[in-house]
């Protein structure tokens, strides 16, 4: 069934994009996304926003005329239905590139096949243990998770917020987080009272957060995406816990609202710009782009941008950037890649190099706050 | 919050989830007792369960309440036509083949449910407010309140129906014996049908009371299912009051489990007792055994 699905989407994303071409044969580039499962929301966001850099791409005329063609491929937030998928892909379809995957876990399982077939990869993957160490291969756009976690330090260390609670999933995301969050607190001299762990598939953390309530914490970090999201953040309102609560770079999406409800009130979050474009002064670089690109985000898709929507535009926006530059070349797309420098992205201003394959710092990082339904900038 | 208090969060939390880990059981029990086969839909039950109502009341503007029993008897209709359908047209009645359709038919559904819903979790609104309610220190939401009430209404249901009505009578009887309640003037056919809509109709019931702390999507079945299997084998497969108690016990041992010891081991300390059980009772905590039932 599900394969069948699958065969489905491909087919139609490819009639989708061949509309374009006019007899120039296009370049191939695969994109694996989580269109289903736990990782779901944000795959579907982030192969919208490929689909709008790829148009735009193409009807700027491609590379030299060629159009460039993605291939979808949906790993079901399952790191090996990720392999499967990615292997498939590899040996049917002419790829010179690969977008995605979503989640962490599906990444770091197809890390090993991206390494030996040399494929330049952009990663939507939230969790550091992609790029630490630096792969000659692999880069990922959105915020490195110690960068995020850092802007989250930064805002406790201001208001003098030195009792720490964490809570995180038990998939790879969760881990890179918790490994993470011990380095900070030796860091910036906080004091990490609870850390509590749960499956990404519970349906309950009342159990973990009263344990961490118990110690009396000032603040509680939250690592996760998907569901959990909600079910936390409501069980901990539900506790009664007053103490800010922070959650994830992956947190700024419109649908934490329908999964929080009443008790994403409140909550902050590291973010990109794009969930309070309007609020940004006009001197910011990122402004007008990211203005244009909501307007025509919300045009086609009949949906508000999330912050994943942001990480995943710039890993098109990069990637066909250089295969514009190098034209259809593995390597040379990959060492393309490795010069970007000032690329004014929806996330922030990207700086790769060999040494760093996110590209991004701290600065580039917004908090922001979930009130009545909408994002806040904090500081 | 003194370790009292904390201990006593644990166990109300641990009694609301159980609840609904009990009413999956219950779910399985039915069938199970009906035709002798473990049915995978039971998972999609408790799925579409929630879907359905998020259907009816957030896309179709139907009252709350209205929505609940329009849901219900949705599933309901739904298990009914799976009897009807598949399970007696299957040319074998071997118990294997059975339960390979329903293996069948449980992707079937999610993958359509899939392609209807998307893949995205979809709120419900609690049925009553969200205003904490304190016990002595524990705090609840007015929804736990609802889970477990209405899960003991649909124990003290059944129990009623099984013990105190003949027809309920009749279902004890297919379960004993098909033979003998066949030659007593038994439909056995009709009750395996009532035992496949009744099993929907508290599947979805279980998945509709949690879907307002949960959300639902078009997977939330699996965990559900899987640790309500594990209560009903706790408790000793096929038995009713073994099902409520496995689905409570494994409830409250994980919220302990995960509260007092580790997060870590949430999961597998459920799975740890269940183990530990088998091993000194085969047959459950409250299981007679295949040998009595002859």
């Amino acid at each position: 069934m599900k394969k069948g699905l699958l065969i489905i989407l491909v087919f139609g994303f490819c009639m989708f994009s061949s509309g374009i071409s006019d007899g120039a044969e296009p370049i191939k580039i695969g994109a694996i996304f989580s269109l289903t499962g736990p990782g779901a929301h944000i795959g579907v966001a982030q192969r919208n926003s490929v689909l709008i850099a790829i148009d735009e791409f193409n009807k700027k005329g491609g590379v030299g005329g060629r159009p460039v063609e993605m291939v979808v491929g949906d790993d079901e937030s399952d790191p090996t239905k990720a392999v499967m998928v990615l292997k498939k892909m590899v040996e049917t379809q002419p790829i010179v590139a690969l977008i995605g995957p979503t989640r962490t876990d599906t990444g770091m399982a197809m890390i090993p096949t991206l390494e030996k077939e040399g494929i330049p990869t952009f990663m939507h993957a939230g969790g550091d243990v992609i790029i630490t160490p630096v792969r000659k291969w692999i880069f990922k756009s959105p915020y490195r998770a110690a960068d995020a976690m850092e802007r989250i330090a930064l805002h406790l260390k201001k208001h003098n917020l030195n009792k720490v609670g964490f809570l995180h999933a038990s998939d790879g995301f969760g881990k890179d987080g918790a490994a993470i969050v011990d380095r900070l607190a030796a860091k910036h001299g906080f004091e990490l009272v609870a850390k509590e762990t749960f499956d990404m598939k519970d349906v309950d953390m009342t159990a973990q957060l009263t344990r961490i309530n118990a110690r009396g914490p000032q603040a509680i970090i939250i690592w996760t995406i998907g569901p959990p999201m909600g079910i936390t953040t409501k069980n901990a309102r539900a506790l009664g816990i007053k103490v800010p609560l922070f959650q994830c770079h992956g947190a700024a999406e419109p649908i934490f609202f329908r999964l929080a409800g009443d008790a994403a009130e409140g909550v902050m979050m590291p973010s990109t710009k794009i969930v309070v474009a309007d609020k940004l002064p006009d001197s910011d670089v990122q402004k007008k782009k990211l203005v244009d690109y909501i307007k025509e985000y919300e045009a086609r898709f009949k949906d508000t941008p999330g912050t994943m929507v942001a990480y995943g535009a710039d890993a098109a926006y990069l990637l066909l950037e250089a295969i514009k530059k190098a034209g259809p070349d593995r390597a040379k797309i990959r060492d393309g890649l490795e010069g970007m420098k000032g690329y004014v992205g929806l996330s922030g201003v990207y700086n790769l190099s060999s040494e760093d394959h996110t590209g991004t710092t701290v600065k580039d990082i917004a908090l922001v706050k979930a009130e009545k339904g909408r994002f806040t900038l904090v500081e | 919050m003194g370790i009292y208090e904390q201990i006593l969060q644990f166990v109300l939390t641990g009694l609301t989830i159980g609840a609904i880990y009990a009413l999956v059981a219950l779910g399985f029990n039915i069938i199970h007792n009906a035709t002798g086969i473990v049915n995978f839909v039971q998972c999609e039950f408790v799925t579409l369960g929630g879907m359905m109502m998020y259907t009816y009341y957030s896309l179709l503007g139907i009252p709350l309440i209205l929505s609940f029993f329009l849901s219900m008897a949705t599933i309901i209709l739904l298990g009914a036509l799976i009897e009807r359908g598949p399970i007696r047209a299957a040319r074998s009645k071997a118990i294997i083949v059975l339960v390979f359709i329903t293996i069948g038919l449980s992707s079937t559904i999610r993958g359509t449910a899939l392609l209807a819903w998307g893949p995205d979790n979809v709120p419900l609104p609690s049925f009553s407010g969200e205003n904490v309610i304190r016990i002595l220190g524990a705090a609840i939401l007015p929804q736990h309140l609802w889970i477990f009430g209405i899960t003991v209404g649909v124990v003290i249901f059944l129990q009623y129906f099984f013990h105190r009505t003949l027809i309920g009578k009749a279902m004890r009887a297919t379960a004993v014996n098909r033979k003998a309640a066949s030659l007593m003037g038994i439909s056995v056919n009709r009750m395996v049908l009532l035992s496949f809509a009744m099993s929907g109709g508290i599947g979805a019931v279980g998945g509709m009371i949690i879907a307002p702390i949960t959300t639902s999507s078009y997977d939330t079945g699996i965990m559900l299912a899987l640790k309500g299997f594990s209560a009903a084998i706790l408790g000793g497969y096929g038995n009713n009051a073994g099902a409520v108690a496995g689905g409570l016990i494994l409830g409250v041992l994980e919220s302990l489990g995960a509260g007092l010891i580790s997060s870590k081991f949430k999961n597998a300390f459920a799975f740890l007792i269940l183990l530990l059980v088998l091993f000194f009772k085969p047959t459950g905590l409250l299981g007679y055994g295949e040998s009595e039932r002859v």
